[in-house]
């Protein structure tokens, strides 16, 4: 009996013990996270074939945008598979929050979720840095120093995060390019049971991918060398960039922005005469961050 | 400590140059050093943000240095006007090598 996460199949084999085929829900943001991530996978081995660590790296990523055959559409690929990712594994999750999937399913397999979803951050995050311009540089100093803000063992962990000098690329390209995506893949199987995608709205979905990377345009690329006044990290991190302006480092860039994805990976495991207060709570938490969020952008 | 030489070779990874000497006012930027001609002379400021170490930009409008992520904001000194840092910058030790005609800085 096989398990599959997949709730918008009409299947009746599962090893939850429960039904959850009739519950939940019928929309595709879990296969279309999968068709995601496949894309950014596949776009992303090509790149790395052209894309060097060290050195010059905003002159390699230069080079694959305005050398490489097809190079700047393969990065727009990349990126919008990557964004896509993210949006449409919060979604996934957001679809089981609401209709509270996580009451029915193992509490395992709801933080696995929650898990697989949290590392979309860290996937694009690394993926900011690896541009290896100004924006990219400074993201990866706010990464480094923010990391060292953790009493005890911060100093450490910023050295596994990161190495200031000739190997300032190296550890973000290898959890981009290697660690993460690994672990990506372990859990997806784990999740779906299934590696490869399927679904009706994956061809439709990539050739939306295809025509947005064709017309879309890539924010620019500041050379690491020109000074600006204001920088932004990437779109999801702007709230946190706000917060940094006004809240202390290990508060509004460390703690703050793993309370959302804490509460909701801990959901299952609420006590049941917590679990409405549980459900609030974390839904408040993830409205205050949207709010942020926006705030942020305008 | 470690050495930064301001004139030292090419060679070495540390190495950055001042090809001039700034007048009294006058800031002059390299490879994460601002370099500011003072009454007194010159002084050496890093250009690290004591904040979340992002590199500090020279606003030569306000003469301040302005920090691009996090809007802190230092005097030609160093000493922080405001913004989220709680620290100044960092103050580098600046020594004069003749052997190279130029200054280093000691970190």
């Amino acid at each position: 009996m096989q398990q599959t996460a997949d709730y918008g199949q009409q299947t009746t084999d599962n090893n939850h013990g429960q039904r959850t085929t009739d519950n939940g829900p019928r929309t595709n943001y879990g296969q279309l996270a999968l068709w995601a991530f496949h894309v950014a996978l596949l776009t992303g081995v090509i790149l790395s074939f052209h894309y060097r660590p060290w050195g010059d790296v905003f002159k390699s990523v230069s080079k694959i945008s305005g050398w490489l055959p097809y190079g700047d559409f393969l990065r727009k690929l990349h990126y919008l598979a990557g964004q896509c990712f993210l949006i449409l594994s919060f979604a996934h999750v957001l679809e089981h929050f609401l209709k509270e999937t996580y009451r029915r399913i193992r509490p395992k397999e709801w933080s696995r979720l929650v898990l697989l979803f949290s590392l979309g951050f860290p996937l694009l995050f690394t993926g900011f840095i690896l541009k290896g311009d100004k924006e990219g540089i400074l993201a990866g100093e706010v990464m480094y120093h923010l990391a060292q803000e953790i009493p005890l063992i911060g100093s450490g962990l910023a050295r596994m995060l990161l190495r200031p000098g000739e190997e300032f690329f190296l550890l973000p390209y290898l959890y981009h390019t290697v660690i993460l995506p690994l672990t990506v893949i372990f859990l997806l199987d784990r999740h779906t049971r299934r590696l490869l995608p399927r679904g009706d709205w994956g061809w439709p979905f990539m050739a939306f991918l295809a025509l947005l990377a064709t017309f879309f345009p890539l924010p620019p690329d500041i050379p690491p060398y020109m000074e600006i006044s204001h920088i932004s990290g990437p779109w999801f991190f702007h709230g946190v960039q706000l917060l940094l302006r006004q809240v202390p480092p290990l508060w509004a860039g460390v703690i703050w922005p793993v309370i959302p994805l804490l509460l909701t990976a801990l959901l299952p495991f609420a006590p049941p005469k917590l679990s409405k207060w549980g459900k609030r709570l974390t839904m408040a938490a993830w409205l205050i961050h949207g709010m942020i969020l926006v705030a942020a952008w305008l | 400590m470690i050495w930064k030489y301001i004139c030292g070779s090419a060679s070495s990874p540390l190495s950055v140059s001042f090809s001039e000497r700034p007048r009294d006012g006058q800031v002059i930027f390299n490879s994460g050093v601002y370099l500011i001609g003072v009454k007194s002379g010159l002084l050496a400021l890093s250009a690290r943000c004591p904040h979340l170490g992002c590199q500090l930009a020279y606003n030569a409008a306000d003469r301040r240095f302005q920090c691009p992520c996090h809007g802190s904001q230092f005097s030609l000194k160093g000493h922080r006007l405001k913004g989220p840092a709680k620290k100044e910058m960092t103050v580098l030790e600046l020594r004069q090598d003749h052997e190279c005609e130029g200054y280093k800085v000691i970190f």
